[in-house]
C-alpha cells in the first residue's frame, strides 16, 4: 500500500466485497496500533491472520513503488516463519518459480461455486445474469437497488444456463488473470452478443468484450491502480475520477469508430459475426489507455474501471443506469429467439 | 475547451493587509493567479493595499495599484483600466466582500466587467448561512439545527428552543470573527450584540452545539464543463469547537473508512454544483459524530482559502494556479499536472506521506487576552511538516514552531505523577495553545488513551500515536547506548537530536556525532501528487528516515536560502518576500537555489519559486541535514541566513561552526551588531552616539544601571525580533519585576537597559553595502515618536519633516555602521533624532520588515540586489546591469517624488479578555501588529488618508470626534483640534480637555467619563456613546499609569466599534492632514508602474521599461 497508515478503521463485515481476502500478501509501512471507528469489528491484522494472508510492515513502500514503476510489474514473495530464514537465493528461486500473470487463468479460482440470487430492491424491473469472474458485492447491490434481480453465476456457466433464467441482460464482472486465457468466457460472450442481449462489462468484463469483438489485449507496463484515475467519457465530454485496478488493457483504435474486427473473420466453426461498429467510449487521461468500449449496432458496452467503486469515488455510478436504459429499449431477452442485431445507440 | 477569447484583461483583487484569519496564503494564491494570467497573455490589473506581498511587485502585473480595497477606489481603477472581468476568488474574504459591494453598487454592470470564478449569486449561496442551509438540504445533507436572528430578542427566543450551549456565528465575517460558544444568556447577549454589529448584514446564526465531533475539510475544484475533483481531505486532530485555523490538522484524513469518506465527497461535489461556483476552488467543512457517523455540513467558502494553500502545499496540486486557469476557460483535463508534466490536472492527488499543520499563537503579546481556543481564529501563523508517518510529521511540525515547550518533552526526573497527569489532563479539557503537549505529558504520566479521549475528544487513533511516541521515548531512555536500531526507531517517529539528547542524557552535538558516525541520516522523498505512480519533475522534498533518497545530482552551484518559518508577530511575510526575491535573482544568475522553510502559507514554499524546495523545520539539525544532502548532490556556494529574519540568523554561528559557508555578512559581523558590548565599540570607533545604556543579568544590576543613566529606560532581552519583551519602565519596582520575567524568556541572554528618549523622531534606514559602496535603499520617518515599536509605527518615505543636513547625517552614519560591522548585503538601522542629536538605536545586518515597502516606494528591487551582493556582485555592477538605478538612491529622492506611507494593522479586535472585553489597543515598544498597508499619493496628507483606508473604515469625513488627552499633550492638541472644528466636526471631550479647548476658543461639549457612570438624567458616558456608534473617531493619548482605567474602556469600545483611534499627538497631526486631503479631493489612483515612470529613477526610455 502506498498510503503509509493502514488499518486505522479496522475491519467490518458491512463493507466486505467478497467472501475472502484475495491478495496473496499485504505490504504496508505503518500498521495501525488498533482500529478507531464506530463500525470496526476487529483489527485488520486479526483478519489477515484469520484468513491466513501473509503481511509485512515497516518497508519503504514508496521505494518499492518506484522500483515497480521503473521496472514494471513483477512477481514477488513475502516470507514468514521458517521460510523466512532461508537464503536469499533460495527465496528468489521460489519467487521465480511462481507462475507469471501473463497467461494466467484465475477466474476459475475466485468464482462462486454455485449460483446465488441478489433480489431486486422494490419493484423488480429486469433479470440480469452476472458472470462472477471475481465479482465485488457492491456490483449486484447497485443493480439490485435499480430494480434488478441479479443471478450471480459461476464462471463455467453456459449460454443455456443464462437462457434458462430468462435474463434481460448479461453482466461480466471484474476479475484477475490474463483475458487471453478466458476462452470459455469469450465464447459465451459471443453467444450473448449474437443473441442481441444487452451486455455490460466491468474491468475483466471489458477486456473480454474487447476480445469477443476481435480486439487484442496486452499487459500494461504500468498497471492502473488506485482510486484517483481520470477517465474521459467521450459521450458526455466529462472527466470522471475512477477507481482502477488493472494490469491488462484492450488494444483498440481511438481515432474513430471501427467495425468489430471479429466481423471480418469467420470463427473456428465458420460462423461470421455481425457486431457492427465499435467505439472507444472511455479513455484513461493519464496515459491514453482504452477505458471503455461501446457497440453502436448491438446493445453492449463495458468499462475498464470500477463504477461500483468500493473503494473509490462514485462519479461513474450512472453507468448502471445506462445498462438499465439499454435493457429498457432492447426488445431482446434470452427468453426470446435470437434475431439480427438492432441499432440501439 | 481552450481559454475564453473574450477576456483580454482582468482585475485581480488582493486581500489587503495580513490580519489574523487572512495571512500570506492569499499572496501565494494571488501571485500564482497573476503569473498564470500573464502567461496567457492577459493584461493583469491588480489592487492590493499590502506592500509586503510578492503579488504587488511591479513585475507580476501590468498595472499594480497599491491602493485601499474599497468600492470607491476599485471603481476608480475600473474606470481607468476598463478590465474585461474581475477575479475576486483568490483574495480571501476581503476580495469577496469587495466584489459583492461592487455588484451591489452596480459598478460591475456599469463598466461591463463581470466576476469570473464565482458569481455574486454563488458567493451569496455559499456565504449566507440561511441560503446555504437550503443548499445542503437540496443536496441531501444535514446542517446543524439553527436559526438566523437579527435582534437580541430573536436570539433569546432561539435559545429557548435549542438550549445552551449555542454556537453564535455572525454572517459574512472572516476567520470566524465574532463567533463562539454561548453557555448562558449573559454570554449570548454579549456575543450576539457584537456579532450583529460585525456582520455587514446585521445577522447572526445560532445553532446547536456539535462540539467534540470529528471535523473534516475537503478542498474541491470545479471547471465550467462541470468536472469536479477533490484535491485533498484534511482531518482536524482537535475536534469541533476549535476553529480549523487554530487546530492541529492532518492530511489526508486518517480515521474514515472509504464508505464514509466517499459520502463526504459525494456531498461536497453536490454542494459545489448546487452553489454554482462556476470555476475554481472551494472548501467545505464537515462534522462527523464519532459514535454513529452522523454527518453535518458546517460551511463552505466559495473561494480559495487558507486551507487551499495548505492543501496545495500538502499535495503539490496548486489550487490557486489552476483556479486561475479555470477562470479563463480551461477545463481540468486541459491543464497539465506541473509535477508529472505528462498527466492532466483532472485527477485527485494521492499521498504516500502524512502532513501535519500546527498553529502558532502570539498570546504572549496580549497578556490580557483569553487564550482559550474557540471558533474565532486566534493564531497568527502556522507550520507544516511532512513525514512518512503521523508520528514523524507531528514531531517535525511541533519543532517547526520554534517555540520553547512546543515539542513533546521527556526531561529526566520530571515525569508527571498520576495526580499531576490528571491535573494536566483536566487542563487539557479546555483547548489552548500547547494542549497537545499537555496530553502527551498526561499519557506519559500513566493515564490511558481512553481517559485522554474522554477529556479532550481527540480521536483515539491520534492518541495511540502519541502514546507510541512516549513508548519509543521510554525505549530510547532505557537503552544503554545509542545503537543504529535505537536511533533509527526514534528517527522514524520524528525524534530530533535534541529530544534524543534529553532522553539519553548526552549533549545534542554528541547525539548528532554518534548518529552520523553510525550512518543514520535522513533520506529525502518527493511530494509528487501521485504516490510515485509517475515520475516527478519537480524537486519538492521532505526528509524521512527510510531506505531510498530521491535527491538528484546537479551541476550549477547551489545557494541554500533559509526561510523564516511560521508567521508570527514581528516575523512575517516581509521576510518571505526577501527570500523569494533572492531566489528569483540568483536563479536567473547561474545558481540553483534551494529553499528551506516550513510555512505553508508562503510564496517561498511554492515548488515553482526555487530550483529545489525542502519543506523542513528550521532547526540546526534539519538544516545541517539539508546542507549535507545538497553537498552530496553537487557544489554548494553557501547558505543565506540574512533574509529570513531572526530564525535563520540565530543559526548562523552554529552553521559556521559546523563548516557551512555563510554568504553575505559573516556570523562574526552579525555578532558585532547583536552583542551590546561589541556594538558599543563599533559605535565608538565610528564616532556615533547611542542612548546611554547598560547590561544587566539581575534585577539589582538593572536598577543600578537605570539609576545611573536615568529613568525612563527602555528594557529588553538581547537577541530579539519584534520587540518581544520590550518595555518602557519608569521606576525600580517595575524594573525588577520585568527582569525576573524577561530572564525566564531567554535564559542565556542578559537584559539590555537603554535610556529612553522622550519626544524623539525615529528614523528607519534600509541599505545595501558591498564592502566598498553603499546603496541607501530608503530613509523612513516614523509618524509616532520613538518608544513605539517600529513595526507598529506608521512611517513615511521620503521623510516629510527632516532637512537635508539631517538626511546627510543619517547617510554618513549608516555608511560608518555598514563599514564598522562589515556588512555584505542588507542592513537596517534605527535612529532617533532628539534635540539635534542623532542616536543610533540599533543596527541589524539582515533584511528588515521594511524592505518590501521601501522597494515599492522607490521602485527598486532591493532584495534582489542584496542577494546578488551577498554572492559577490558589487553595487557598481548592479547599477550597470540596471538592477539598481544608474545614479542616486532611495536616500535622496527627487523633490517631485510621490509620498508613501506605511501603516501598521493591529489585531486588538481579535482578542478578548476572559470577561469578553477587547484587549487594550495602546501602542508600545512591544510589536503587536500583524500586517501593514501602504498609501501612495502626491503629498503626505493624501497618502496618510489612503493608508488609513487600507484596512478598517478610514478617517471620518464628518460627524463627532471625541478627544481626551494627557496633560503633556494638551498644548500640542490645540491647533489640530481647531482645524477639525473648522472642518465641521462636532467635538466632544472630557471636562479637562474641553476646558483647555474652550479657553482656546474651540467649542467642545463635555461628556461624562466612564468612571463617573451615567448622569442623574441618564446622560451617557463616553463609552456608551462610542458603543452606540455616535462617535466617528477617538483621540485619546494615555496619561500616567494610574488614570488608565478610563482610557482603556474608551479604547476598547472604539476598537470593538471599528472606529479610528488616535493615541499619539503625532498621529493626530497626520490624521488632520489626511482628513483635509480627503475632504478636498476625489479618489485618485495611480499604478506603481506609473509612479515609477514619473519618478524615472532608472532614466529609462519608455520602451526599455
Amino acid at each position: 500500500m502506498t498510503a503509509p497508515h493502514i488499518g486505522n478503521t479496522g475491519f467490518n463485515e458491512e463493507d466486505n466485497e467478497s467472501r475472502r481476502i484475495w491478495v496473496a500478501g499485504y505490504v504496508v509501512r505503518d500498521p495501525a496500533i488498533r482500529p478507531s471507528s464506530w463500525r470496526s469489528q476487529r483489527s485488520l491484522e486479526d483478519e489477515l491472520i484469520e484468513q491466513g494472508v501473509v503481511g509485512i510492515s515497516g518497508l519503504d513502500t514508496r521505494a518499492l513503488t518506484r522500483h515497480l514503476r521503473e521496472r514494471g510489474a513483477m512477481r514477488v514473495g513475502v516470507f514468514s516463519g521458517p521460510l523466512a530464514t532461508m537464503s536469499q537465493e533460495a527465496l528468489l528461486e521460489r519467487v521465480l518459480s511462481a507462475p507469471r500473470m501473463s497467461g494466467a487463468a484465475l477466474a476459475g479460482e475466485v468464482t462462486t461455486a454455485r449460483t446465488y440470487v441478489v433480489p431486486a430492491v422494490g419493484q423488480k424491473r429486469f433479470t440480469v445474469a452476472a458472470l462472477d469472474l471475481g465479482i465485488k458485492a457492491r456490483t449486484p447491490e447497485h443493480l439490485a437497488t435499480r430494480g434488478i434481480e441479479v443471478h450471480v453465476l459461476p464462471a463455467t456457466s453456459t449460454f443455456a444456463d443464462i437462457q434458462a433464467l430468462g435474463a434481460d441482460g448479461v453482466f461480466f464482472s471484474n476479475g484477475p488473470g490474463d483475458p487471453a486465457t478466458a476462452e470459455h468466457e469469450i465464447a459465451l460472450l459471443r453467444e450473448v452478443l449474437a443473441a442481441g442481449v444487452p451486455f455490460f462489462g466491468i474491468c475483466f468484463g471489458n477486456q473480454l468484450l474487447g476480445r469477443a469483438l476481435g480486439f487484442g489485449t496486452y499487459k500494461l507496463k504500468y498497471g492502473h491502480r488506485g482510486l484517483n484515475q481520470p477517465v474521459l467519457d467521450r459521450r458526455t465530454g466529462k472527466v470522471e475520477v475512477t477507481a482502477q485496478n488493472h494490469g491488462f488493457a484492450v488494444d483498440a483504435p481511438m481515432e474513430s469508430d471501427v467495425s468489430a474486427p471479429a466481423d471480418a473473420v469467420a470463427d473456428s466453426s465458420g460462423i461470421h459475426t455481425a457486431y457492427g461498429r465499435v467505439r472507444v467510449s472511455h479513455i484513461g487521461l493519464n496515459d491514453n489507455v482504452v477505458e471503455g468500449l461501446e457497440c453502436l449496432d448491438i446493445p453492449a458496452f463495458s468499462v475498464q474501471y470500477h463504477p461500483e467503486a468500493a473503494a473509490g469515488p462514485h462519479d461513474s455510478e450512472h453507468l448502471f443506469d445506462r445498462f438499465i436504459e439499454l435493457m429498457s429499449v432492447s426488445t431482446h431477452s434470452t427468453a426470446s429467439t435470437p434475431s439480427t442485431a438492432k441499432d440501439s445507440a | 475547451m481552450p481559454r475564453r477569447t473574450d477576456i483580454t484583461s482582468v482585475l485581480v483583487i488582493g486581500s489587503g493587509p495580513i490580519v489574523i484569519g487572512q495571512a500570506c496564503e492569499f499572496d501565494y494564491s494571488g501571485t500564482q493567479a497573476c503569473r498564470v494570467l500573464r502567461e496567457e497573455g492577459i493584461r493583469v490589473i491588480l489592487v492590493n493595499s499590502n506592500p509586503a506581498t510578492i503579488m504587488t511587485d511591479p513585475e507580476f502585473a501590468d498595472a499594480t495599484y497599491v491602493e485601499p480595497i474599497t468600492p470607491e477606489v476599485i471603481e476608480a481603477i475600473i474606470a481607468k483600466e476598463r478590465p474585461d472581468a474581475v477575479l475576486a476568488t483568490l483574495g480571501g474574504q476581503t476580495a469577496l466582500n469587495a466584489a459583492v459591494a461592487l455588484h451591489e453598487r452596480g459598478i460591475l454592470e456599469k463598466y461591463g466587467c463581470p466576476l469570473i470564478g464565482a458569481s455574486v449569486e454563488a458567493i451569496q449561496l455559499g456565504e449566507d448561512r440561511q441560503l446555504f442551509k437550503g443548499v445542503v438540504q437540496r443536496c441531501g445533507g444535514e446542517t446543524a439545527r439553527s436559526y438566523v436572528a437579527h435582534t437580541i430578542d430573536e436570539c433569546l427566543a432561539v435559545a429557548t428552543e435549542l438550549g445552551y450551549p449555542l454556537v453564535v456565528r455572525p454572517s459574512f465575517t472572516m476567520g470566524g470573527l465574532g463567533s463562539g460558544f454561548a453557555d448562558d444568556e449573559v454570554d449570548l447577549r454579549r456575543m450576539a450584540g457584537s456579532g450583529l454589529h460585525d456582520s455587514p448584514t446585521t445577522e447572526v446564526l445560532l445553532e446547536e452545539s456539535i462540539t467534540g465531533w470529528k471535523e473534516y475539510e475537503l478542498e474541491v475544484m470545479r471547471d465550467h464543463a462541470d468536472n469536479v475533483v477533490v484535491v485533498c481531505s484534511i482531518e482536524n486532530l482537535d475536534p469541533m469547537g476549535v476553529h480549523t485555523g487554530d487546530s492541529v490538522t492532518v492530511a489526508p484524513a486518517l480515521t474514515l473508512t472509504d464508505r464514509e469518506y466517499q459520502g463526504l465527497r459525494d456531498l461536497a461535489i453536490a454542494i459545489i454544483r448546487e452553489v454554482g461556483v462556476d470555476t475554481g476552488g472551494c472548501n467545505i467543512q464537515f462534522a462527523v459524530n464519532p459514535s454513529d457517523g452522523r454527518v453535518i455540513v458546517i460551511e463552505m467558502n466559495p473561494r480559495v482559502s487558507r486551507s487551499s494553500a495548505l492543501a496545495s502545499k500538502a499535495t503539490g496540486f496548486p489550487i490557486a494556479k489552476i483556479a486561475a486557469k479555470l477562470a479563463i476557460g480551461y477545463t481540468l483535463d486541459e491543464v497539465r499536472n506541473d509535477i508529472t508534466q505528462v498527466t492532466p490536472a483532472s485527477f485527485e492527488p494521492t499521498l504516500d506521506y502524512i502532513v501535519v499543520k500546527v498553529p502558532r499563537f502570539a498570546f504572549e503579546k496580549f497578556p490580557a487576552a483569553d487564550p482559550t481556543l474557540t471558533t474565532t481564529m486566534k493564531s497568527v501563523g502556522e507550520a507544516m511538516a511532512i513525514g512518512r508517518n503521523f508520528t514523524e510529521a507531528l514531531q517535525k511540525a511541533l519543532r517547526s514552531l520554534e517555540r520553547q515547550g512546543s515539542s513533546f518533552h521527556w526531561h529526566r526526573g520530571e515525569a508527571p505523577s498520576k495526580e499531576q497527569a490528571r491535573a494536566l489532563l483536566n487542563q487539557a479539557r479546555t483547548p489552548t495553545d500547547g494542549r497537545i503537549v499537555l496530553v502527551q505529558q498526561a499519557l506519559r504520566g500513566g493515564l490511558s488513551v481512553e481517559e485522554a479521549h474522554e477529556a479532550t475528544g481527540i480521536d483515539p487513533w491520534f492518541l495511540d500515536q502519541m502514546q507510541l511516541i512516549n513508548q519509543v521515548a521510554a525505549h530510547v531512555a532505557s537503552s544503554p547506548q545509542l545503537t543504529p536500531e535505537v536511533l533509527l526507531l526514534a528517527k522514524r517517529h520524528g525524534f530530533s537530536d535534541a529530544q534524543i539528547s534529553q532522553l539519553s542524557g548526552m549533549p545534542e552535538e554528541v547525539v548528532r556525532g554518534v548518529r552520523h558516525a553510525l550512518g543514520v541520516r535522513p533520506v529525502y522523498k518527493t511530494v509528487d501528487t501521485c504516490a510515485a505512480e509517475f515520475a516527478a519533475k519537480t524537486p519538492y522534498h521532505y526528509s524521512t528516515y527510510d531506505e531510498e533518497t530521491e535527491v538528484e545530482p546537479r551541476e550549477r552551484p547551489a545557494v541554500i536560502i533559509l526561510g523564516s518559518g511560521p508567521n508570527r508577530i514581528g516575523q512575517g511575510i516581509e521576510f518571505d518576500y526577501s527570500c523569494v526575491h533572492a531566489s528569483f535573482a540568483l536563479r536567473d544568475h547561474g545558481f540553483d537555489t534551494v529553499m528551506v522553510n516550513c510555512n505553508p502559507e508562503t510564496v517561498s514554499t511554492d515548488y515553482d519559486t526555487s530550483s529545489r524546495l525542502y519543506f523542513e523545520p528550521l532547526t540546526l539539525e534539519d538544516v545541517l541535514e539539508v546542507v549535507h544532502a545538497e553537498r552530496q548532490a553537487g557544489p554548494v556556494a553557501g547558505v543565506i541566513v540574512q533574509l529570513g529574519g531572526q530564525t535563520p540568523l540565530g543559526l548562523a554561528q552554529a552553521l559556521k561552526a559546523e563548516g557551512v559557508p555563510i554568504v553575505g555578512t559573516s556570523p562574526e559581523s552579525i555578532h558585532l551588531a547583536e552583542d551590546r558590548g561589541a556594538f558599543s565599540r563599533v559605535l565608538a570607533e565610528a564616532g556615533l552616539t547611542a542612548p546611554r545604556h547598560g547590561t544587566a543579568y539581575s534585577g539589582e544590576e538593572a536598577v543600578e544601571v537605570a539609576r545611573e543613566i536615568g529613568y525612563p529606560v527602555l528594557v529588553r532581552p538581547s537577541y530579539v525580533l519584534g520587540g518581544r519583551g520590550m518595555e518602557i519602565v519608569y521606576d525600580d519596582e517595575t524594573l525588577i519585576g520585568y527582569v525576573t520575567r524577561a530572564t525566564e524568556a531567554a535564559p542565556q541572554h542578559p537584559v539590555l537597559v537603554d535610556r529612553f528618549l522622550d519626544e524623539a523622531i525615529e528614523i528607519d534606514v534600509d541599505a545595501i553595502y558591498d564592502g566598498h559602496e553603499m546603496y541607501l535603499g530608503g530613509i523612513m520617518e516614523h509618524i509616532e515618536e520613538a518608544g513605539i515599536h517600529s513595526g507598529d509605527s506608521a512611517c513615511v518615505l521620503p521623510p516629510v519633516t527632516l532637512g537635508q543636513e539631517e538626511l546627510e547625517r543619517v547617510r554618513e552614519s549608516t555608511l560608518k555602521l555598514a563599514k564598522g560591522i562589515g556588512v555584505r548585503g542588507l542592513m537596517n538601522v534605527q535612529f532617533a533624532l532628539a534635540q539635534g542629536v542623532l542616536y543610533v538605536l540599533e543596527a541589524n545586518p539582515r533584511a528588515s520588515r521594511t524592505i518590501p515597502f521601501v522597494a515599492k516606494a522607490t521602485g527598486v528591487p532591493l532584495a534582489k540586489a542584496a542577494a546578488r551582493v551577498m554572492l559577490g556582485a558589487t553595487i557598481a555592477e548592479l547599477r550597470t546591469e540596471g538592477i539598481l538605478p544608474p545614479a542616486g538612491d532611495g536616500g535622496a529622492m527627487p523633490a517631485h517624488a510621490h509620498v508613501s506611507v506605511k501603516e501598521a494593522v493591529l489585531p486588538f479586535k481579535r482578542f478578548r479578555t476572559r470577561e469578553g472585553e477587547v484587549v487594550d489597543s495602546l501602542l508600545g515598544p512591544e510589536m503587536r501588529s500583524t500586517g501593514e498597508v501602504m498609501g501612495i499619493d502626491s503629498d503626505f496628507g493624501a497618502a496618510f488618508a489612503k493608508s488609513q483606508l487600507g484596512f478598517g473604515p478610514g478617517l471620518p469625513r464628518k460627524g463627532t470626534i471625541f478627544v481626551s488627552v494627557a496633560n503633556r499633550d494638551k498644548r500640542a492638541m490645540i491647533f489640530p483640534m481647531k482645524r477639525l472644528a473648522d472642518l465641521g466636526f462636532d467635538l466632544i471631550a472630557t471636562k479637562g480637555t474641553a476646558d483647555v479647548l474652550r479657553r482656546n476658543g474651540i467649542h467642545a461639549s463635555v461628556v461624562r467619563k466612564y468612571s463617573e457612570g451615567p448622569g442623574p438624567k441618564g446622560e451617557p458616558t463616553i463609552v456608551e456613546r462610542i458603543v452606540a456608534g455616535e462617535v466617528g473617531m477617538v483621540i485619546n493619548t494615555p496619561s500616567g499609569s494610574h488614570a488608565r482605567a478610563d482610557g482603556y474602556e474608551i479604547r476598547a469600545a472604539t476598537t470593538s466599534m471599528d472606529r479610528p483611534i488616535i493615541t499619539t499627538v503625532q498621529q493626530l497631526g497626520a490624521a488632520v492632514q489626511g482628513i483635509e486631503s480627503q475632504l478636498a479631493e476625489t479618489v485618485r489612483v495611480k499604478s506603481l508602474q506609473d509612479h515609477a515612470r514619473e519618478l524615472n529613477f532608472y532614466a529609462r526610455t519608455e520602451d526599455q521599461a
